[in-house]
Order: C-alpha cells, then sequence, then structure tokens
C-alpha cells in the first residue's frame, strides 16, 4: 500500500490528477471474505462451497497465499455473474456440471458440500492429467479453462500484484536487458 | 451550461474547424497561431487533459471484475469490440455506442471511433512514418487510381514542423522509402528483441528491424503544451496519459491554440452540412445540430477545415447538397465516398526464444520493433506477385507461461509456474498497402436516419487480389524471418480481415490534379470550392503501408498555413 500512497502523493507534486478508483472491488483489502457469510451470485450457495476448495486444491497455500485468501472463488462468481451475457453462462453451466460430476464420481464424495480437498486432489490427478477415455470430455475440457480463470483471478487480486508479483505501476524507465534476479528477484512484472 | 469553451460565442469566424482530433487539433493551431478567430466544432462531449482520463492510474483490481467488458457494453458496443482491445472498463468510454451511432454493411466495416472532444488522438497507436516519395509517384507510375498532386519535397518541412512540436521517438535509418523523422531518443530493444534485430540483418540484405516510431516523449527536451513529460513506461496510453508523454490534441495542440485567445470550441455540436452560397461560388458556415438538445445553429466564417475523420468529413460533403452540388459539394468527379482504404493486417508469424531464461526487462514499453517496407522499391526488391509493400510491427517479450502450466498441472508447482515471467515470445505482424478502388464506397442511406434525423454510412467495400497476394508473402517472409532468427514453434498466421479494423480508414475524398477525377486539390481544397479544406484522412491518394496520423498532421499544417496566406491574398 505504501508505494500506491507515494504514487499518489508523487501525482499530487506534479498537480496531476490521480483518479481514485470508482469501484473497489472487494478484493481491495488483503484479507479474505468470510466464506460462511459470502452468498454466490451464479452458484448454489452448495456450489460456491466446492469453488472454495476447488481453487484452493489448485493454488494452495504455500509461502504466498491460497486462491481462496485473496479471494478468487468470490472473483469468478462475480465475474460470470456480471459480465457473462446468457449464452456464456450456459456454456459455463454446461461445463461446470460436467466438472463437478466427474470429481464426484472420480472421488466417490457423495456431494459438493461434503467433497473434501483430498478427494478433489484425487479427481484432479484424473482431470488435469493425459486425457483418458475414461474421462468425460466436457469435464476435461472445463477443467482447463477453469484453471485458467483460476489462474487469472489470482494474479488480478490487488495483494497477489502488489505483494508477490512485482508491482511497479509507473516504472519511470524502460531497462530493455538485466538479469531476472536483479530486476524482479525471479517473479514476473505485475500488469 | 454553456457549450463554448475558451471564448465567448461570436457572429462570425474566420476559420471553423470541424472535428478535434488529431488533424482538427492541428488546423486549429496553425489557424489560431496565425491570428485566425477559429471556432472548432465538436460533435461529442466535452474532455479536458488529465481530469478526463477517469481509468488512468487504475489498476486491474481496481476495476471491477479486473476490467472486463460489462454487459452493457457487450450490448451496446458490439461493433467496437471487435478489436477485441477498446470496450473493457479501461477505454470503452472512449468508443462510440452502436446503437446510438448506427452504420450499415453490404460488406463487413469494422467502423472504430469515439466522439468526444480530442477524438482517436487520446487512443491512437502512435506510430509515426513519413511517406516518400516510392509513395508519392506510385499511383502515377503504375496508373491507379490518380497520381498524388504532391511530392515529398512539398510535404518534407511540414513533417519536420509537425516531428519537431510531437515529439517522435525513433532511429535514424537514411532508408528511401522510410524518411527519417525529426528523432528524439529511440526506445531501446529488449534482449531477445536485438538479438533477432542482428541475427535477421545479417541474414537479409533488405531488412532492418528497428524500433518502432512513435509520438512519445523520451528526453528532458521541453515540449509545448499542457505540461508534458517523457514517457513513464506504464503503457495504459489508450486511457490517455496524465503525463501527457504522447501526443494528442487534449495534452499538445489545442492548449497551444487556446493560448492565442483565438480559439472558440464547442462541445456537443453534430455538423450535418456546409452552406454552399452559388453567388459567391464559395461555404458561407456550416449547419450544427446540438447532440443533447437537437437545436439547430447556423455558424459563419471564411474558411471551413473538415477535420472529422475521413467518413464523418465526407458524410458532410455528401449531405451538403445544392443545385450546384446536387450529390454532394465538390462531388464533380462522382468519387465522394470511393476509394476507401485501410491497413490490411493480421496476418504474420510467432515464435518463442530459448536462452535468455535469466534475462528480463523494465517498464512497459508502450511500442515494440518496426521493419520497413522492403517489397518493391527497385531493382531485385520488384515482385511479380502483387504491387507495393508491407511493414512487420510486434515484437518480443516474456509471458508465455502456457506450457509451465501444462507441466505443472496443480497444486504448488503450478503455484510458482504462474508468478514466473514465462517464456520469451517475438511475433511479426504485418501491415500491408490496400491499393485505391473505385468500388470500395460508402454511400449514405437516407431510409436509415439516426436520432439527430442524418442519414446514416453504408458500407460496400473489401479488399481484393494485389491484398490477398500480398498477404501470403506477408505471412512467409514473417516465418522466415523467425527460423533465422532462432525461433521454436514457429506459428504463421492469417486471421479474416475486414476493412476498417486497421483504423485507418481513408481515401474518400481523394486529392488529385483532375477536378474530373478527384475531390481536393494538392492544398487540400475541395477543387469547386476554395474555402473549404478536407485534412483528415479523406485526402488520401493512396495508403502506404505505413500508419497515416504523422502525414494528416503535416498536410493538415501545410492546408492552414496555406489557407491564411490565401485568405490574406484575397484568394478565398
Amino acid at each position: 500500500m505504501e508505494r500506491r500512497i507515494a504514487l499518489k502523493n508523487i501525482g499530487k507534486a506534479f498537480g496531476f490528477a490521480v483518479a481514485t478508483p470508482t469501484v473497489l472491488s472487494i478484493l481491495e483489502s488483503c484479507g479474505s471474505v468470510d466464506t460462511a457469510s459470502w452468498t454466490p451470485a451464479y452458484f448454489t450457495a452448495e456450489e460456491g462451497s466446492f469453488l472454495t476448495k476447488a481453487v484452493d486444491v489448485l493454488l494452495p497455500k504455500t509461502d504466498t497465499p491460497s486462491a481462496s485468501e485473496v479471494n478468487v472463488h468470490v472473483f469468478m462468481d462475480k465475474l460470470i455473474a456480471e459480465t457473462y451475457n446468457e449464452e456464456a453462462q450456459a456454456r459455463v453451466r454446461k461445463g461446470f456440471d460436467a466438472f463437478t460430476a466427474a470429481i464426484l464420481s472420480i472421488s466417490g464424495a457423495s456431494s459438493l458440500a461434503s467433497v473434501s480437498e483430498a478427494q478433489i486432489d484425487e479427481a484432479y490427478q484424473a482431470l488435469y492429467g493425459e486425457r483418458t477415455d475414461a474421462i468425460d470430455a466436457e469435464a476435461y475440457g472445463f477443467a482447463g479453462q477453469f484453471r485458467g480463470m483460476v489462474i487469472d483471478a489470482y494474479k488480478s487480486s490487488e495483494y497477489v500484484g502488489e505483494n508477490v508479483l512485482a508491482y511497479l505501476p509507473v516504472p519511470g524507465e524502460y531497462i530493455p536487458c538485466d538479469d531476472l534476479d536483479t530486476l524482479t528477484g525471479g517473479v514476473a512484472w505485475a500488469e | 451550461m454553456s457549450k463554448f469553451y475558451f471564448n465567448e460565442e461570436q457572429e462570425s469566424y474566420d476559420a471553423i474547424v470541424v472535428g478535434s482530433g488529431i488533424s482538427g487539433g492541428w488546423a486549429a493551431k496553425e489557424l489560431c497561431e496565425n491570428g485566425l478567430k477559429t471556432l472548432v466544432l465538436e460533435r461529442g462531449p466535452m474532455k479536458k487533459h488529465r481530469e478526463d482520463y477517469p481509468t488512468a492510474n487504475l489498476d486491474k483490481w481496481d476495476m471491477p471484475n479486473g476490467g472486463r467488458p460489462t454487459l452493457e457494453s457487450q450490448e451496446r458496443q458490439q461493433k467496437q469490440a471487435r478489436t477485441g482491445y477498446t470496450t473493457g472498463y479501461a477505454s470503452s468510454h472512449w468508443f462510440v455506442d452502436d446503437i446510438k451511432h448506427p452504420y450499415s454493411e453490404d460488406k463487413r466495416f469494422d467502423w472504430m471511433r469515439g466522439y468526444h472532444v480530442g477524438g482517436r488522438s487520446i487512443m491512437w497507436g502512435r506510430q509515426v512514418y513519413r511517406h516518400s516519395d516510392i509513395d508519392f509517384e506510385a499511383n502515377g507510375r503504375e496508373g491507379i487510381g490518380v497520381d498524388w498532386p504532391v511530392r515529398y519535397k512539398d510535404i518534407a518541412p511540414w513533417y519536420s514542423k509537425v516531428e519537431k512540436f510531437i515529439s517522435v521517438s525513433g532511429e535514424a535509418l537514411n532508408l528511401p522509402q522510410l524518411p527519417d523523422s525529426e528523432f528524439e531518443p529511440a526506445m531501446p530493444l529488449n534482449c531477445v528483441e536485438q538479438d533477432v534485430r542482428e541475427r535477421v540483418e545479417a541474414a537479409f540484405e533488405d531488412r532492418v528491424v528497428t524500433s518502432g516510431r512513435v509520438a512519445h516523449i523520451t528526453s528532458d527536451k521541453k515540449f509545448d503544451g499542457d505540461g508534458r513529460i517523457r514517457c513513464q513506461y506504464r503503457n495504459r496510453c489508450v486511457r490517455g496519459c496524465p503525463f501527457g508523454a504522447y501526443f494528442s490534441s487534449l495534452s499538445s495542440t489545442l492548449p497551444v491554440a487556446e493560448r492565442t485567445g483565438n480559439l472558440t470550441l464547442r462541445a456537443d455540436s453534430i455538423v450535418s452540412e456546409v452552406i454552399y452560397d452559388a453567388d459567391t461560388q464559395k461555404a458561407t458556415g456550416v449547419k450544427v445540430i446540438d447532440a443533447e438538445t437537437k437545436e439547430e445553429f447556423v455558424f459563419k466564417a471564411k474558411v471551413i477545415f473538415l477535420c472529422a475523420s475521413a467518413i464523418g468529413s465526407t458524410s458532410i460533403l455528401m449531405n451538403s447538397r445544392s443545385d450546384r452540388f446536387p450529390n454532394g459539394l465538390g462531388n464533380d468527379s462522382g468519387q465522394l465516398g470511393r476509394n476507401i482504404m485501410d491497413h490490411h493486417f493480421l496476418v504474420g508469424a510467432a515464435g518463442t526464444f530459448e536462452g535468455y531464461e535469466d534475462k528480463y526487462y523494465k517498464g512497459r514499453r508502450p511500442n515494440g520493433w518496426y521493419v520497413p517496407r522492403f517489397r518493391n522499391i527497385g531493382g531485385n526488391t520488384n515482385m511479380k506477385e502483387f504491387k507495393r509493400g508491407y511493414g512487420y510491427q510486434g515484437g518480443g517479450g516474456r509471458g508465455d507461461i502456457s506450457e509451465l502450466v501444462a507441466e505443472a498441472k496443480y497444486g504448488s508447482q503450478l503455484k510458482d509456474a504462474i508468478l514466473d515471467p514465462g517464456k520469451w515470445t517475438a511475433n511479426f505482424l504485418a501491415f500491408g498497402e490496400v491499393l485505391p478502388n473505385e468500388d470500395n464506397r460508402f454511400v449514405l442511406d437516407y431510409d436509415n436516419l439516426d436520432q439527430w434525423g442524418l442519414p446514416t454510412a453504408r458500407f460496400n467495400a473489401e479488399i481484393g487480389e494485389n491484398e490477398y497476394a500480398m498477404r501470403k508473402d506477408m505471412q512467409d517472409q514473417a516465418v522466415k524471418m523467425l527460423e533465422v532468427a532462432g525461433a521454436k514453434n514457429i506459428t504463421p498466421y492469417d486471421r479474416p480481415y475486414a476493412l476498417g479494423l486497421g483504423i485507418h480508414e481513408m481515401g474518400t475524398a481523394r486529392m488529385g490534379r483532375d477536378p474530373k477525377t478527384s475531390v481536393l486539390n494538392g492544398h487540400n481544397q475541395v477543387h469547386a470550392c476554395k474555402n473549404v479544406y478536407v485534412t483528415d484522412g479523406s485526402f488520401m491518394a493512396s495508403a502506404a503501408c505505413v500508419n497515416p496520423s504523422l502525414t494528416y498532421m503535416a498536410f493538415t499544417a501545410r492546408a492552414a498555413n496555406h489557407a491564411v496566406s490565401e485568405l490574406k491574398n484575397g484568394n478565398i
């Protein structure tokens, strides 16, 4: 946050009008939304609870936050509810239903509400492994899209953008070629 | 609230400029600096430098849903969305509402535009290249379209004048097909781009890979305007630059025009027609409809500059019908609305590069590389398969994590993969010349009026054999250059392209030597109504293969100074 404040001050010093974000996303804070009180807008409550687990098995907590800790699940649900038209929502519905059915069938879990992270992990081994005839094509295809959406949401979050990736909203200069470690310590620049 | 800015309304003006974009801004600056009381009419709302760039400083997470296009935009900007990159939260407000501003397509035409003070000078690509005599002489030599009534020596000083004002970053190469500009320091090529440059230049005698020439400030030199300073490498240009680091009407020409005290600007002012007086054989003013109240006005002036973009200005001329000009003002030749050109693209090749995994860059450079035209410029560069030529844009960078992601699958390894800078990739994206063709045209459709009661544009234009033959070479040579550069996973592409998507629409009121075959003379005056100048893309007799805005600016500055002297001498 300090860099953002510094940036705004630099703006003032130059007499620039620095726009205040008109709509701060839910992802504004580094903390997580209380999942218990989160009501999904597109998914059902049961699907929402599954989604929270499903994104964390893809991107678990390590020395950096897990996907749900930066509200990837909330972001994805809102994105589908607010920016997907009917046709796109129908495609997601079809893919998501196949994906969840495959996870239940592979893991033997009885419901999305009760499926554990370990069971999702077991299903992911198949869904993110080599494609075989035993896996439903729709589910396999959606698994890839789902991973893309999760990655995108994770990298679009404020915490990851400002603290995990190399954040420099106003680079001020262009250095065309230098050592990766010197420039960012080995990570990508935040967009 | 008054819609007149900078000065009160007055009885009549010395000059009226229709449009406030890249051409209108230049006309306003030159006319005002020469002491002419000038009224600029803009059909869209007022916008001011810095304060009207609402998204300029937002990060992705500051925007709702990471900046993805809203459902409303998806509904109302279906044509504007054809670019694929302009209707997200960061920039959708700069592009028109297609339902409010309809047009029709006998053949697909991608008409991308924004209605507001500053026009597309806010969202433009900022690539600036001079035309050469190879371009100015091509029509005459090949018997295509009409000969340009202008040669390089006529326009070169005006290029220089414009460049010294806007700032052009680039590298001097001394090429006959791409004359050098007045350069500020070039933006450097990154590690992989530099390596590609050396290998391509070693393998091909006819090719150079240079940094794109862009209208950005890259030094501490002072440039006139509203507090413009050097580029900060944010690459958020399309949102409007609070640093004024790239040239726009809002940051540069309009503030300078305003400072003279001679500028009046009226926003929300849709010009419906130019008023022609048969007795004096001159235009006396323009008819205007207020975009919001729909009130109608007449504004009078001694000279009129149409700078409303090719389709906009040509539509105004077409709709200016009188006994003398039943088919539109200045349309004795029947060429008005014909010869629509653009630059055809979406063809080239991309590849990945190994060996620079420990290298990276700092800054989001708002630019890439440029490969100047190397076909049909004489000697053994001449091709049997097609006329004219093309250049490549694109460039290299890191960011392809697809392989890493596929390998990591999921879990903590995936996390490491997605934070990685990714593979180096590079891309040669070709932009080719479109030939003028009378059959490529738009007309005004009086059966489909917009909400102001004005006829709408109906397009019937497409690229032809020459362009398709050129596209094959555009793709092949991109592959060959990537091969010699040592790229892996080379992926050629040639995606369906429709005229307009280059956002370089031009040619619909071409200049020429003969009033029987052209609309404008070599000073951008309507042949048969000399106090009307048209200086946006309309005047282009051929497209060349380079981005056209610099040429619009140079011709506008030249025409404005011509008008000043003609007024003084009583010739118009």
